[in-house]
């Protein structure tokens, strides 16, 4: 019952280092901000004035996009530039993030350091330091995982190998980011390399916890559409109560995220969870005369 | 004799006596072929000879024969379908090596007792004047055919097939599908031939006939064509296979030994009669049939209650192979059609459907009707067959789909649901100026699926809102009862149009089907004028006499009410050069609605309102009967603003941008 045992440990650092989910959520919020509000604008300086809202307030129909996709290419143009400009931002946001998480999860702690020291010094502090092998070990991956597209190409044998070879890819990247961190090490392509047999041994001790986050992410999401579906969102207030929930799922995606973290960290350390200590509690002496 | 004479002459008289089908014969049978074609396997070819008994139907003398000859299209790249096409078509790119290219060549042309008329073929190009395209020939006769008589003539040719791209050929892994193969006979009217050069973006006209088709085949092989299987023999490691039809404007045959054929019978709507349906399948798919067979009574019976009863005893539906074959797929012929494989992509039905089986079987099936029933000229009028049966094919999907309490006929993605007047929308909207949808098939590549497609399917479904569901029914029913088995142009249907309608509907025809005429509706302006005259000085009589300074609170909220005076201006404009008769529902800001009609003809148009209440919004069209009003978006204007709409969706957004993000995280 070993991986249980990780599992509810990583569960409780997650939910005792919401700070961190709470960094992350952060991060999509603002980079996402920029091309929601450029396309909040234009719509508004396009159908602001007409019934077209009062519609969409009961229903979406898609059929009034076709006025906007239709010959306005310099706006989709501006919109796929801007998306474009904020992912790549975000993607170098999430590596320092990522540092930053691992940084916290599976750094070892000076001597004379408190455990207690400022969250954001010592997070942006692994962010910073492990930033450079963090990105290095993150290009490998995504191009390894774009390699292994064009498997999708050779049918539904090809997509199946395909989806392994970058679920393997992830698996490696994210020992291979522990690794780093661990060792204080910035050799991200030797570290790669290495950790993919020791992955291919270890399988059995990972996939679990992937599993287990990737149930309880769908569960999440199930839960999130019934609401979704069952919430006619046709008044400002059920608007923002809609919106406040997509924000809560989002924040617990990336509590789950630091969960996958700490549970692959505590897999990489081959440690088990220790039994509880509790202390000796002497026998009281004899009563005596 | 040559060796190919000699070699089908080998097969055993198979001695078919064949029954009528039809009697009377549904049309004038002008082009009547009895076939026998042999697949060669290896060589990608078929060696083939008929006997073409046609007659001349016209008050003129005939002094020469046209033929097509389609598949000389592909015999090298500078015919004039390889020109045009650039060697792509329909998701398919030509293949340029020795085998992949494809022809006909006629061994021998001859009147049985009478002239050889091999060496009289000339090769003619009467569109473009191409030299190098063979899709045309021209032979003259030794004796002319007179009004009323026929003329009997015996081909011998050898069908090398193409790697398949555009519709006929062959698939590496061996499917045949074997269309526009064999000379064919041109149609003539109007004192002169009509036989156009294959284009890239032309499809087929001919003559009705009897179809009487053998096909050998090495054994093991599976045949479907578009007739009645009649007879198979196997002897000597050869199959033979005998089909048989009558009132039809083809011969078309697919084969392949991957594949196998399943046959219902099925009811044709509320008639007493069946038609035995064919699916020819692969092998290792036969579970495919259970789709066709949800979809296949529904397009009978829709079929009947819309059109009329299908008249044909059997009906063959070819599901090409995927990969190359796909572009053999979704292609019409008369009682046959391909389809392709559905698309599937692994988790998509997580995110959404796409009604693509339902939509290409409805649209191929209608086919039937509008192509191969009525055979109006493709070539020349391509609005005519696939404006018709796209027109028809929407309506049956989404009748199909409201059946079955389903949103979007053509499918939905992430929650949005597709329909096909979106579809069709998309496609007018991003050229509605480039052409007119009469012109003919090669006129303006660019434009030839909106006008063949799209603009009829809008114009079509626009008549209908005009002139109502049952009006239009009875239009259609109508013209196909009257131009079935004969080849109607564009004015014959007007002509059914008008009488049936009981209107002169020339005004919107004139615009919307030969011009490239717009409109555009827009909600401009609202401007409400407060006209209360407040009270001041005295009012009242004698002791009851009471001063009102005009600043002073009324006495009660319906008083302060019915001393409101507005006076409203609402403007309305045509951005566009057509006009249509709309609809304008006009809304006060204490919710009263008044209806205005407009005919459109004048640049704008004014609707001025006195009343306690001022006009809070104006729509054009709210029930959207215009469909090819060229924004939708400018139809309506309010006072009254609501941002919680586009909050609505803009919020979702944000939370989708955010998934994407989390999910790239993944990798990082």
């Amino acid at each position: 019952m070993n991986w249980l045992n990780i599992q509810k440990d990583a569960w409780i650092t997650a939910f005792t280092n919401k700070k961190i989910a709470g960094l992350l959520w952060l991060i999509t919020l603002i980079c996402g901000f920029p091309v929601m509000r450029l396309v909040h604008r234009y719509l508004y300086s396009v159908f602001g004035g007409t019934l077209v809202t009062e519609i969409w307030l009961r229903q979406f129909d898609a059929s009034f996009l076709l006025e906007i996709i239709s010959g306005k290419t310099p706006f989709l143009s501006l919109i796929s530039a801007v998306f474009i400009a904020v992912l790549m931002i975000y993607g170098l946001l999430s590596v320092w993030a990522t540092a930053g998480t691992i940084g916290w999860l599976a750094e070892p702690i000076p001597p004379g350091v408190s455990v207690n020291e400022r969250f954001f010094s010592r997070f942006s502090h692994a962010g910073g330091k492990y930033f450079g092998p963090i990105l290095r070990t993150s290009m490998i991956t995504l191009s390894l995982s774009l390699l292994a597209v064009i498997f999708f190409f050779f049918g539904t044998a090809g997509i199946v190998i395909g989806i392994g070879m970058i679920l393997l890819w992830i698996l490696t990247s994210d020992v291979t980011k522990i690794l780093l961190v661990r060792d204080g090490s910035r050799r991200a392509f030797i570290t790669f390399l290495k950790s993919l047999p020791w992955v291919a041994r270890h399988i059995h001790r990972l996939i679990p916890h992937y599993a287990v986050t990737a149930g309880v992410l769908a569960i999440g999401f199930i839960i999130y559409s019934v609401i979704d579906g069952a919430l006619i969102a046709d008044t400002g207030f059920k608007i923002f109560l809609l919106f406040s929930l997509q924000q809560v799922f989002v924040f617990f995606r990336g509590m789950a995220r630091v969960q996958l973290f700490a549970a692959v960290v505590n897999v990489v350390n081959g440690r088990a969870a220790e039994p509880v200590k509790t202390a000796e509690i002497p026998l009281a002496a004899p009563v005596t005369e | 004799m040559n060796k190919v004479f000699l070699f089908l002459s080998l097969f055993p008289a198979l001695g078919f006596s064949q029954d009528k089908i039809f009697d009377p014969p549904l049309s004038p049978r002008i082009a009547n072929y009895t076939m026998k074609a042999a697949l060669l396997p290896d060589e990608k070819a078929v060696r083939a000879e008929y006997v073409l008994v046609w007659k001349n139907t016209t008050a003129d003398t005939v002094r020469d024969l046209q033929f097509h000859l389609y598949l000389n299209a592909f015999k090298n790249n500078r015919t004039t379908f390889m020109k045009e096409s650039g060697g792509r078509h329909r998701s398919g790119v030509s293949n340029r090596d020795q085998d992949g290219w494809g022809f006909i060549d006629i061994v021998s042309l001859t009147i049985p007792d009478g002239a050889d008329l091999t060496g009289r073929i000339q090769y003619i190009q009467p569109d473009d004047g191409n030299p190098e395209d063979q899709t045309v020939i021209r032979v003259p006769l030794d004796k002319p055919v007179f009004p009323g008589s026929s003329v009997r003539i015996l081909c011998t040719f050898y069908s090398k097939l193409p790697r398949v791209f555009a519709r006929s050929g062959f698939t590496e892994d061996g499917f045949f599908m074997v269309g526009q193969w064999f000379p064919k006979i041109g149609v003539f009217e109007n004192g002169k031939w009509n036989c156009h050069q294959y284009h890239s973006n032309s499809e087929f006209y001919a003559d009705f006939g009897v179809y009487d088709l053998t096909i050998t085949v090495p054994e093991g092989y599976a045949v479907a064509a578009n007739g009645i299987l009649t007879e198979t023999q196997t002897d000597g490691g050869k199959t033979t296979y005998h089909f048989y039809q009558e009132d039809v404007i083809d011969a078309v045959w697919a084969a392949s030994e991957n594949y196998t054929r399943i046959t219902d019978i099925v009811p044709v709507g509320k008639t007493a009669r069946n038609v035995e349906v064919t699916y020819f399948l692969e092998k290792d798919k036969t579970s495919h049939a259970g789709a066709y067979r949800r979809i296949v009574p529904s397009m009978l019976q829709y079929a009947e209650e819309w059109i009329s009863p299908y008249p044909y005893r059997n009906l063959c539906i070819v599901e090409t192979p995927s990969g190359e074959g796909m572009t053999a797929g979704g292609m019409e012929y008369p009682t046959l059609f391909t389809t392709g494989q559905n698309i599937d992509i692994p988790g998509f039905e997580l995110i959404g459907r796409v009604n693509w089986l339902e939509l290409v079987t409805f649209h191929e099936f209608l086919h039937n009707y509008f192509q191969s029933m009525v055979a109006s000229n493709e070539f020349e009028e391509p609005w005519l067959d696939e404006g018709f049966t796209s027109f028809m094919e929407s309506r049956f999907l989404e009748r199909y789909f409201r059946e079955q309490n389903l949103a979007g006929d053509y499918g939905y993605i992430l929650g949005a649901v597709i329909n096909s007047v979106d579809f069709h929308r998309f496609a007018y909207l991003s050229g509605a100026r480039s052409g007119v949808i009469t012109q003919n098939a090669w006129a303006n590549d660019n434009f030839y699926a909106t006008a063949s497609y799209s603009k009829p399917v809008l114009m079509l479904r626009t008549l209908q809102n005009y002139l109502g569901e049952d009006t239009m029914n009875l239009v259609i029913r109508e013209y196909f009862k009257r131009w079935s088995f004969k080849h109607p142009r564009t004015h014959d249907f007007l002509s059914v149009l008008n009488e049936v309608s009981g209107k002169d509907m020339r005004w919107f025809t004139d615009q919307f089907l030969f011009s490239a005429k717009t409109v555009d509706y827009v909600a401009s302006q609202i401007t409400n004028n407060d006209e209360t005259i407040k009270p001041y000085g005295w009012f009242g009589h004698r002791d009851e006499k009471k001063f009102s300074a005009g600043h002073a609170e009324p006495e009660s909220a319906d008083t302060a009410a019915s001393e409101r005076k507005y006076r409203s201006v609402v403007r309305v404009r045509n951005n566009g050069d057509a006009y249509f008769p709309v609809d304008i529902l006009i809304t006060f800001k204490n919710q009263d609605t008044v209806w205005r009609r407009w005919d459109g003809r004048d640049l704008y148009m004014e609707f001025h309102f006195h009343g306690a209440s001022p006009v809070q919004s104006v729509h054009i069209d709210p029930y959207r009967k215009n469909l090819l009003d060229l924004n939708w978006a400018n139809n309506s204007i309010t006072i009254a603003p609501q941002s919680a709409g586009i909050w609505r969706y803009t919020t979702r957004l944000y939370f989708w941008i955010q998934s994407i993000f989390q999910k790239l995280s993944l990798f990082i």
